[in-house]
């Protein structure tokens, strides 16, 4: 009797635990409602010789005095550039150092909190600079020494994964790239892999959240590491760039996952590397003005004999977004005409989205400008 | 083994041999393709180098690359940055110090359609029409490559 009572109960805590595992699947409508067009407006920046046209992290800022401002990490370099969106000028550039008292090493992005207080994530330093508008370093949190189980590699928060600092009551969470060592990655299954650090600054404890990759997210010799994180209304969210899934909690331990598929691309296709790039979900980002969600979508990019990799991934050919509500049900799905953006040149004010228009495959670019156009947000009516 | 076994396997390791010396034949004419069009006039009968630096490679391999751009223009030779931005490499070269007229700006990406380097810096030495050494450049290769580079 005992052992049969034994045996009902691991039957019960195995159906719970699979339960758990198990994606909540909303139920997609069958016909979209909702679309991204194209507005006349559009934003043209003029550049200078030592700003690049192409960004890994640019966020737009409201000033106090309400005057919008569109902050830009200038190529792969240590500059960050102020522009006053309404005037479409440059009003300031904050030279980061790499190296002496105030310097982080190389940027690998920042996040505003507003003029005067920049968090800065450093390329290969464990450590969270908060800077001021004339790059004078206010202070650091070096999260290496602090007490951690899991090696917390060095954070990153910019918006070409929509990877985000997120600071909750008195947490601090850092996503990072969890190394590069693919002999690591095949020894550890992905849903023991962990990404977002949970930094305690009091106790000077750094732990990590408990949410890893989808168990089926390698295959086939690949090892993706891509997502995305960030919080949004309280709510925490992680994108997976190869999966259809998104996994998103209240309380950063008790996870729930949204399947939301692209109609056009297929991203859990692998696709050898000498033929060219599968597709991915780039991005998902939230549109606070409209309560809305927009996830990213590369399309698949085979045979394409005059571009390197690196195109593949920073221009891809062609890309859609997919248009969500507050709970993650898809209402729509644009595609947006090929070689035209570059789609990880974006940024969101109450106006709507805007797209860069600098890229290198447009037959308009042109490296003296960085040109954006302004998307509009519309719902059919049911 | 019997008769037919045997012959089996010498037509397997020929058709072996045969493909990887295709390969090797693909990848002299795609450096030769590169070369050619940065410098129309290189003279590939004797002695020419190529250096290539792509900026994204590992901070440390780009700069152990630098070291060797001045021999890399003696022997004679190119040195190649390829990335889309021509702005990136100019802010690059003005950082680091180097003359602009000592590198091609490859924003066209050759180098990386061609398959004449990857992520990281490669050398490649040419001589008599042929390469005789390649190699990515890091901390672990660097004195390896620069005894090779003083031999040619």
């Amino acid at each position: 009797m005992k052992i049969k009572l034994t045996f009902f109960i691991c039957f019960l805590v195995s159906c719970t635990l699979q339960k758990s595992q198990t994606p909540e699947i909303i139920k997609q409508p069958s016909s979209y409602s909702a679309y991204l067009a194209q507005d006349e407006k559009k934003i043209k920046f003029r550049i200078d010789s030592s700003i690049v046209n192409r960004s890994v992290c640019l966020m737009p800022f409201v000033s106090p005095d309400s005057r919008h401002y569109l902050f830009y990490l200038s190529g792969y370099s240590n500059t960050i550039c102020v522009f006053d969106i309404n005037s479409a000028i440059l009003k300031k550039k904050i030279q980061i150092q790499r190296m002496g008292p105030d310097g982080v090493g190389d940027i690998k992005g920042f996040e505003v909190i507003n003029f005067d207080s920049i968090y800065i994530t450093s390329a290969f330093r464990r450590k969270l600079y908060l800077a001021d508008s004339s790059a004078k370093i206010i202070s650091t949190i070096d999260y290496s020494k602090f007490e951690q189980e899991y090696f917390i590699h060095a954070a990153s928060t910019k918006t070409f994964e929509n990877m985000r600092i997120g600071f909750n009551k008195s947490k601090i969470y850092l996503p990072f790239y969890p190394g590069y060592d693919i002999g690591n990655y095949k020894s550890n299954l992905p849903e023991d892999i962990r990404f977002v650090a949970d930094i305690d600054t009091l106790k000077r404890k750094a732990e990590t959240l408990n949410i890893g990759f989808p168990n089926n997210y390698w295959k086939n010799n690949f090892y993706p590491t891509f997502f995305g994180f960030f919080i949004h209304s309280g709510n925490f969210y992680v994108n997976y760039a190869y999966d259809n899934l998104i996994a998103v909690s209240k309380d950063s331990k008790n996870w729930r996952f949204f399947e939301v598929k692209s109609k056009y691309a297929d991203v859990k296709k692998v696709i050898d590397r000498e033929k060219g790039l599968p597709a991915a979900y780039s991005r998902l980002v939230p549109d606070p003005y409209r309560n809305i969600f927009y996830r990213f979508v590369r399309h698949e990019q085979v045979n394409f004999t005059d571009r390197s990799y690196t195109d593949l991934i920073r221009y891809p050919h062609r890309f859609s977004i997919i248009i969500l509500d507050k709970n993650l049900k898809i209402i729509g799905e644009t595609l947006f005409p090929d070689d035209t953006y570059d789609p990880s040149g974006y940024f969101i004010t109450e106006e709507g989205l805007y797209l860069s228009l600098s890229n290198p495959f447009n037959p308009a670019y042109n490296i003296d400008f960085l040109d954006f156009q302004l998307f509009n947000f519309y719902e059919c009516e049911k | 083994m019997n008769v037919k076994s045997k012959i089996f396997l010498i037509v397997l390791l020929t058709l072996y041999s045969c493909n990887g010396s295709n390969n090797n034949k693909m990848q002299r004419s795609k450096t030769f393709e590169v070369i050619k069009h940065f410098n129309p006039d290189a003279n590939l009968s004797e002695k020419f180098v190529v250096l290539v630096i792509p900026l994204d490679g590992c901070k440390s391999c780009i700069d152990e690359s630098i070291t060797l751009i001045p021999k890399v223009i003696k022997t004679p030779g190119l040195v190649i940055i390829p990335d889309r931005h021509k702005r990136r490499i100019e802010n690059y070269i003005n950082e680091v110090g180097i003359q602009k007229d000592l590198i091609v700006f490859d924003t066209i990406q050759l180098s990386f359609t061609n398959n004449i380097v990857d992520i990281n810096p490669r050398i490649i030495l040419i001589e008599n029409e042929e390469i005789i050494y390649s190699n990515e450049i890091g901390y672990a290769t660097i004195e390896e490559i620069q005894t090779e580079l003083c031999m040619l």
